[in-house]
């Protein structure tokens, strides 16, 4: 065999096979691009901030590269579809199979090289610009030099080029698994109808049931976090199983109706989804699933970023808040406190605003009838209440209420109070301690101080905080040593500009207050000092969102072409055949257009319903974010689906395009 | 009036780049008489298939015309050529042209669903052709399930279904093995003795022996005719494997 004929074979084998070719070596480019970006990101931040932004952008690095694995072995598993007749051939005409070996050994290098040096090139192009969108979005200086990282470089080049070398692997095994008859047969040749599956049906309703049921009917935002991934898990799966099998056993109910099947308009539609369910139910359901995670990515980070005032606010109800902690039995000076930092306020020349002052003991417990008990000693775990117990004194300077509690007695307010089984109760009893109940009611008005918590809150309102002491020895007993029961809460905001608060709360946090007597540890919060670092966080995410969801989008878009170019060639014949029988240009056009306009808007009502069933579970995830702004997250999702429709809408138009193409070809 | 006049047909093709006309037919001229079995036996390239295709309006001819029943088959227009296929024409195809998709049952039902005719038409229609052509009891299967010769026959179903004034069949036999060829030939005799007309174009001699005139093409155009008449199909056969030698030879005579 003469020299460089394979190296040649093969790039005729690339030029030849554009169609396909092209946009898998578009996929690599775009994919080497988006990873060399997420890199360099990665080690550029690492010297910003606290280290926040460092962090996010590595996860995305990761996530980033572990769907750069999964999507080019995807689409690389279309392509070699599609070669197969073309090696098939070869092998026929002589060329051994080493040789082909070799020659897929050429593309491969060919494609891996190519897609590697204009993805690096547009990456490092890019890279500027992607820097500049983050700056804008944290609102750093956008003064920074264009720099070139050696390092993303070195690890782009590597891992793509782990990927190139596993597909070549599993194309070398295609070729070497299969003989020459074989891979020149058609491949959906005697394809086998698909049976109906009525178990794997029956499971996937109830998957995708007990996933919606999850997302719809969870209570309180923590059991959300816990549930979340499960419910996730379950709608994916649910999705997976009425797509591959759900589909095919409604079409097949639809079939068995001989009125409505044997119609123009539904006969060949029915027949064709049925046959091309068989082989891309799961990759409709990849798109639904992919369409579902950009659509709440873009949506809750959005929200989130849009919303930081808000976050800000729900985090910090008041700008500064000293809480000082201290043991039972300690005399600690809780006015001597107020008055050294009321000091440091007035020599800032600030005045304090809407201070809040108050001393409470707060425990964490699970509910069991009437007894509230520690986490551990739950029999069956429900909902975490978190029980601040508060002087009668300190509850009328917080909310302007008096409430009427003796002594012994507890005044309980709280959602658990109101419910008609706590109506019966006379007592309640707090880590083993009973308290005789004066009285129960709501929780109204809000406490500034407290509202940041994201448990179920009870106000528990004693005539004395001593007589708490038996259940802070409780919870001592309970939590170890660690555990500082009482704690003193000086909260308020200032006048002033956002410069002049700015450092007012840093001469505040200045100020040792750990060496106060009889606090075992005093700690410092900020809303102003912390904006910045809520920036970086949000906006990262944000900017991530963004990205992540780009490069989803990207693999939805690419799916949906592949799926159409292979329907097109699998299609052609059938239209053709269809043709000569006697169906008009007109019938075959309203045929394609009503299978694909199916195929490709089905996942997407399926991802808007989804998110739809999704929507109350990630708004209580956001609560746990401190985003409470529900109408702002509703905005965010609505919008976020209008503008994937509408993108999704003109990818359809395109891949029609390309595949009325190549059905009407030979017709 | 004859079913099926060819008249002057002629057609060149063009290659994409504009530069060589290749000529598939000079001037074809026949007829066909109603319940007539027509075979057109001619070389790889003598252009047989174009003027099937003309025949079947999926080709129109550069000039000339063919005129089935006496109407323009060449001038009706696209939208309503469909129909015309569907409504006057049957076809029968070397590679069958069923649908994968379909069960047998539906694949024959295909251009009556396409007329919009009742399920319990379409029901009526297909019970006595079933039986005629022995496909009763794979009506339910696909396919890829049944052998060729089977699947020959429900593509012969498919093009009976709508009573066509012409049965059109492209190499029927080509990709059958010799049992199932005289079945399918033994069929298309009884469906003509019932009064069918059938044009057939074909390489095989058998099959060629089966119709009640061969027409021989040669070079784009008609280079002669055989007629049956009384004789025994084998010396029909005879006489067409002759007249092929001269053919093939280069004899110069005309019909």
């Amino acid at each position: 065999m003469r020299k460089g004929f394979l190296p040649r074979l093969a790039a005729t084998g690339l030029k030849n096979n554009r169609q396909t070719y092209l946009p898998y070596f578009l996929t690599c480019t775009g994919t080497v691009m988006m990873f060399y970006n997420m890199c360099a990101l990665t080690f550029h931040t690492s010297t910003i901030g606290d280290g926040n932004l460092s962090t996010l952008m590595s996860l995305g690095m990761g996530v980033t590269a572990v769907f750069a694995v999964i999507f080019l072995f995807y689409t690389n598993s279309f392509v070699i579809k599609r070669r197969k007749k073309e090696f098939g051939l070869y092998n026929i005409l002589g060329l051994e199979k080493k040789h082909i070996g070799i020659t897929m050994l050429f593309e491969s290098l060919y494609v891996y090289l190519g897609s590697t040096a204009l993805g690096l090139g547009l990456g490092m192009l890019f890279n500027k610009l992607v820097t500049l969108i983050l700056y804008r979005i944290l609102s750093f200086d956008p003064n920074f030099a264009f720099e070139i990282s050696p390092q993303s470089i070195v690890y782009t080049v590597v891992l793509f080029a782990g990927i190139a070398a596993a597909n070549l692997l599993f194309n070398l095994l295609q070729v070497r698994l299969s003989n020459p008859i074989q891979m020149l047969r058609d491949t959906s040749a005697g394809e086998k109808e698909p049976k109906a599956k009525w178990i794997s049906a029956l499971a996937g309703v109830l998957t995708l049931g007990a996933g919606y049921w999850i997302a719809l009917t969870i209570g309180s935002p923590l059991d959300a976090l816990t549930m979340f991934f499960v419910a996730v898990v379950l709608v994916i799966i649910g999705t997976y199983l009425l797509f591959t099998a759900g589909s095919i056993i409604f079409l097949k109910l639809m079939r068995k109706n001989k009125k409505y099947y044997y119609k123009p308009a539904h006969f060949t539609t029915i027949s064709g989804m049925i046959y091309r369910m068989k082989q891309n139910a799961a990759g409709l359901a990849s798109i639904c699933i992919l369409s579902t995670a950009v659509l709440v990515m873009i949506s809750t980070t959005v929200s989130m970023f849009v919303g930081v005032d808000d976050l800000l606010h729900t985090r910090f109800p008041q700008e500064i808040d000293i809480s000082a902690t201290y043991l039972s039995g300690t005399d600690f000076d809780r006015d001597g406190l107020l008055a050294g930092v009321e000091e440091t306020v007035l020599e800032a020349g600030r005045q304090m605003e809407n201070l809040e002052v108050s001393t409470s003991l707060t425990v964490s417990t699970q509910r069991d009838g009437n007894a509230f008990v520690s986490g551990s000693d739950a029999e069956v775990s429900s909902a975490i209440h978190l029980l601040i117990i508060l002087s009668g004194e300190d509850y009328y300077a917080l909310t302007g209420e008096h409430v009427p509690v003796g002594e012994g007695e507890i005044y309980a307010l709280g959602d658990v109070f109101e419910s008609s089984e706590a109506k019966e109760w006379d007592s309640i009893d707090i880590l083993g301690c009973p308290f005789r109940l004066a009285g129960t009611g709501g929780i109204s008005p809000e406490i500034g101080t407290y509202t940041a918590y994201l448990a179920e809150i009870c106000y528990l309102v004693v005539d004395d905080l001593d007589a708490a002491v038996p259940v802070a020895e409780a919870a001592k007993a309970t939590y170890g040593e660690g555990y500082d029961p009482f704690t003193c809460h000086i909260a308020f905001d200032t006048d002033g500009s956002k410069e002049e608060k700015v450092a007012l709360a840093q001469e505040l946090s200045e100020i040792r207050f750990s060496g106060f007597p009889g606090s075992e540890k005093i700690t410092f919060s900020a809303k102003e000092l912390s904006r910045d670092s809520f920036f970086d966080l949000y906006g990262g995410l944000f900017f991530l969102g963004i990205f992540l969801g780009a490069l989803f989008l990207m693999a939805t878009v690419l799916i949906i072409y592949y799926k159409q170019i292979v329907e097109g060639y699998d299609d052609k014949e059938r239209f053709a055949i269809m043709q000569k029988v006697g169906m008009s240009r007109q019938e075959v056009k309203r045929t394609v257009r009503t299978q694909v306009v199916l195929v490709f808007f089905i996942p997407l009502l399926a991802a808007v319903v989804h998110i739809a069933v999704a929507f109350p579970i990630l708004t209580k995830l956001l609560y746990l974010l401190n985003l409470q702004n529900v109408p702002l997250f509703f905005t965010c999702t609505i919008c976020t689906v209008l503008v994937f429709a509408l993108i999704y809408a003109i990818v359809y138009s395109m891949t029609a395009r390309t595949y009325y193409k190549i059905v009407y070809r030979h017709v | 009036m004859p079913l099926l006049e060819v008249k002057n047909v002629k057609k060149i093709y063009t290659t994409r780049f504009g530069g060589a006309q290749v000529q598939a037919l000079r001037a074809v001229n026949f007829a066909v008489e109603q319940g007539e079995y027509v075979a057109i036996m001619g070389e790889s390239g003598s252009g047989k298939t174009t003027l099937l295709n003309i025949i079947a309006s999926l080709d129109r001819p550069t000039a000339g015309k063919v005129l089935l029943a006496g109407e323009d088959v060449t001038s009706i227009p696209e939208k309503q050529l469909s129909v015309f296929r569907r409504k006057k024409l049957g076809f029968v195809f070397q590679d069958f042209n069923l649908l994968d998709t379909f069960c047998i049952r539906d694949n024959i039902y295909l251009p009556l669903v396409l007329s919009g005719e009742s399920y319990k038409k379409m029901e009526e229609e297909l019970a006595p052709i079933a039986k005629k052509l022995q496909i009763e009891d794979i009506l339910e299967k696909y396919p890829y399930e049944i052998s060729g010769g089977q699947k020959q026959r429900c593509a012969v179903a498919r093009a009976l279904i709508t009573r066509p004034q012409l049965i059109l069949a492209d190499e029927p036999t080509g990709a059958l093995d010799s049992r199932a060829s005289d079945n399918l030939l033994d069929m298309f005799s009884q469906i003509n003795g019932e009064g069918q007309t059938i044009l057939m174009v074909t390489h095989s001699v058998k099959a060629a022996s089966h119709a009640s005139r061969v027409l021989f093409i040669r070079d784009g155009e008609v280079f002669t005719q055989l007629y049956r008449g009384d004789r025994t199909r084998e010396a029909f056969y005879a006489d067409i494997a002759s007249s092929l030698t001269l053919l093939s030879v280069g004899g110069e005579e005309h019909a």
